[in-house]
């Protein structure tokens, strides 16, 4: 995985080499300009990116389930939410709907 | 919502997306190691197989190799690991969770020993309609969690 906007052009270019290597194995897409929200971080508060995804059920009905999972960043500045690659969870909870 | 609950279900649905995926026939060679690499099974391939490609041996690996993270019998099996964590007990996850154990039981002992590709697929095909049930089942997990805490039936 690679955020374009935050690699160096030397890592930016050893991965360009793996895509055409195997362009089947990889796909793009537009870098998002996540939220932030306040971690207790080393005894303080510092902001993290977070991504959100609501679980959202289609069938006959639509039924979007009381929560959600909210994944962030743990370095600061990272875009890189997922708990593959370093990320970490925050609870959340839905106050009123 | 609880982190680990999100995330079980999260990984929930992913677990029985994989379990609902087909390869293709017709795919090609390059597709077949597109296949093996995404799921991490290129290097096992090689290993026991070599360099060149053959259908039934790759389809016999990412279908029922238990040590193998994304094989469809691991997935089968975390599906139903999942659903125990996020809703234990019984209920109509129960349900999903002996489908999950089912099908993954099913792919090891009833997988065809005999040469060619075209009876493993006829194999999943059969399992199709269990794979179905398994999705609405494990959507029955998203609808009853209980965000108070209690868990989901």
């Amino acid at each position: 995985m690679l955020v374009g906007p935050h690699a160096t052009p030397a890592e930016r270019e050893a991965f360009a080499r793996e895509v055409r290597a195997n362009p089947a194995d990889f796909i793009s897409q537009p870098t998002l300009s996540l939220s932030r929200a306040p971690c207790f971080v080393d005894g303080r508060l510092e902001p993290r990116h977070v991504d959100l995804r609501p679980f959202v059920l289609r069938g006959r009905e639509t039924r979007i389930v009381p929560g959600a999972f909210c994944r962030v960043a743990l370095r600061r500045g990272s875009l890189v939410v997922n708990s593959s690659q370093g990320g970490g969870g925050k609870d959340v909870w839905v106050l009123d709907s | 919502m609880l982190t680990r609950n999100a995330e079980g279900l999260y990984w929930l649905g992913r677990h029985v997306e994989r379990a609902e995926m087909r390869p293709d026939e017709g795919l090609a060679d390059s597709e077949w190691w597109s296949l093996l690499r995404v799921c991490q099974a290129g290097d096992a391939y090689r290993r026991r197989h070599g360099t060149g490609l053959r259908p039934a041996p790759a389809l016999d690996l990412l279908v029922g190799d238990p040590r193998l993270p994304r094989s469809l019998r691991r997935t089968l099996d975390e599906a139903a690991g999942t659903l125990e964590s996020i809703a234990p007990g019984p209920g109509p996850c129960a349900e999903a969770r002996r489908l999950a154990r089912d099908l993954a039981r099913g792919v090891h002992q009833s997988w065809p020993a005999e040469a060619g590709l075209e009876p493993r697929v006829e194999r999943m095909r059969r399992s199709d309609a269990e794979c179905r049930r398994l999705h609405d089942a494990a959507m029955a997990a998203h609808v009853d969690y209980d965000p108070a805490g209690t868990a989901a039936g």
